[in-house]
Order: structure tokens, then sequence, then C-alpha cells
């Protein structure tokens, strides 16, 4: 990654707490051994000041499809050098008021774990970044896209993590269109 | 390296630093953990799945 668009990124970053969405720690799980990308990504995190967190929910889903205890326990002990922090108390309302916003602009099939990441964006708005790699399930209609990083030199494919960012504007404009649908 | 922003009454009880290295060596434990798994299902598992036939299910 050049220099100019190292700079832009860690400007986005400097001193923010970054909600790591499951899929970009499974990634961090799998590839950070090929001391790659993912390396220099996960070092520049850090080093710009970065305060890694996770949701409570993410254990659930980083170990899905785990039989053998052994990587069970290997994901455990990576998953034990992030912060978790806790659900804002408002998650049960706001991931209803989020599926239906998302039914209104014909989104579906997305997760209780993506909703509930999207109530730490509205929780905090000014302190979080969400990293997330499954794109279609943070919709820019909601959402600002901050950054795309891109790691182009695993092993697997190309990898591109989202940075994303509440915007209560666009919130309120898509609440607008459909309030007389939610109590 | 300074603390990120805290604004809003939001702060972490205690900020995790990750050691890199850690988890540099714990992602290749995981890595050689998969690969087992897989030699695993090739070598043990497999090999003794019974082979569907109409006398195995009536």
């Amino acid at each position: 990654m050049g220099d100019k668009i190292q700079t832009e990124f860690k400007k986005i970053i400097s001193r923010k707490h970054i909600l790591v969405d499951t899929c970009v720690l499974i990634d961090i799980v799998t590839h950070l051994a090929e001391r790659g990308g993912f390396l220099t990504f996960f070092q520049t995190l850090v080093d710009s000041g970065c305060s890694l967190v996770v949701s409570p929910l993410i254990q659930c889903e980083l170990f899905n499809g785990e039989l053998v205890p052994k990587t069970r326990s290997i994901k455990a002990q990576i998953l034990y050098q992030f912060t978790e922090i806790p659900l804002p108390q408002e998650v049960y309302e706001w991931i209803t008021e989020f599926s239906w916003i998302y039914a209104s602009q014909s989104i579906t099939k997305v997760g209780i774990v993506d909703f509930s990441n999207i109530t730490f964006l509205r929780r905090y708005p000014q302190n979080i970044l969400l990293a997330s790699s499954n794109h279609k399930d943070y919709s820019t209609r909601l959402l600002d896209r901050e950054y795309v990083y891109t790691i182009d030199d695993c092993e697997d494919r190309v990898h591109t993590i989202g940075f994303y960012k509440w915007n209560k504007n666009k919130y309120d404009k898509l609440t607008e269109k459909i309030k007389h649908l939610l109590v | 390296m300074d603390k990120p922003i805290s604004t809003n009454n939001f702060s972490l009880p205690e900020v995790k630093i990750p050691r890199l290295e850690e988890l540099i060596e714990l992602s290749e434990k995981y890595r050689e953990a998969k690969e087992e798994e897989k030699d695993l299902w090739e070598t043990k598992y497999k090999p003794n799945l019974k082979k569907l036939s109409v006398e195995n299910i009536y």
C-alpha cells in the first residue's frame, strides 16, 4: 500500500475504537501467520492508537463450525487479546428498528449479530468504526463507509475491509419514510 | 501510545493492547491444527463412513 494511501487510512482510524466484525477476526486468525498484508494491516491499527474491540456476541460466530477443542481453544486465546464491550442497553429496540429499515430497502438475510454491530455505531457515533468485509450486510443507505482497505497478497483471495460509521442524517431520512410502520 | 478518544461517557474498563507476536504464533498454531483436522478426516473418519446402500437403509 502506497505511503499516501497509508497516511489517509491512518488519519481516518487514528485513536478510534475499531469494532472488529467476526469475518475480519477469522481472517486475522487465518492469515496473520503469513506475515503479509494482514500483519501490516493489524500493525497499522495498533500503531495508530486504535483500540480493538469486539461484541459479546462474536464468540458464537467465531466458534461456529469448530468441532475440535484444540482449534476452539486457540480461537479463545486470540479473542482474549481483544477488548469486549457490553451491548448497548437499547440493543433489543434498535435491532428491531434496523431490521424494519433494511426491509424497507429490500435488504434481507442480515443476521442479528450484524444488526447488533450497528447498534454500537449508533450508540457511540463519535468513537467507533466498524471493520467488516461483509459489505452487503452494512448498507451505505444507512451508514457511511469511510474507507476500504485492500489486502491482495493472501494465499486465498483479495480481501477488502470496509470501515463503517453511523450517519444520523441517513437514519432520519430512512425512518421518516417508514415511521408509520414503527410502533 | 495515547489512549483512544473517550467522549459520550464511553470508556472501557480495560483497554487491551494485542500482543502481535503472540497473535502470530496463535495464528500459526491454528493453521497447523486445521491441517491436522483435515488429515484426521481423510485418514480416520472418511474411510469409516458406511456407504449408503439399499441394504443399509432397510
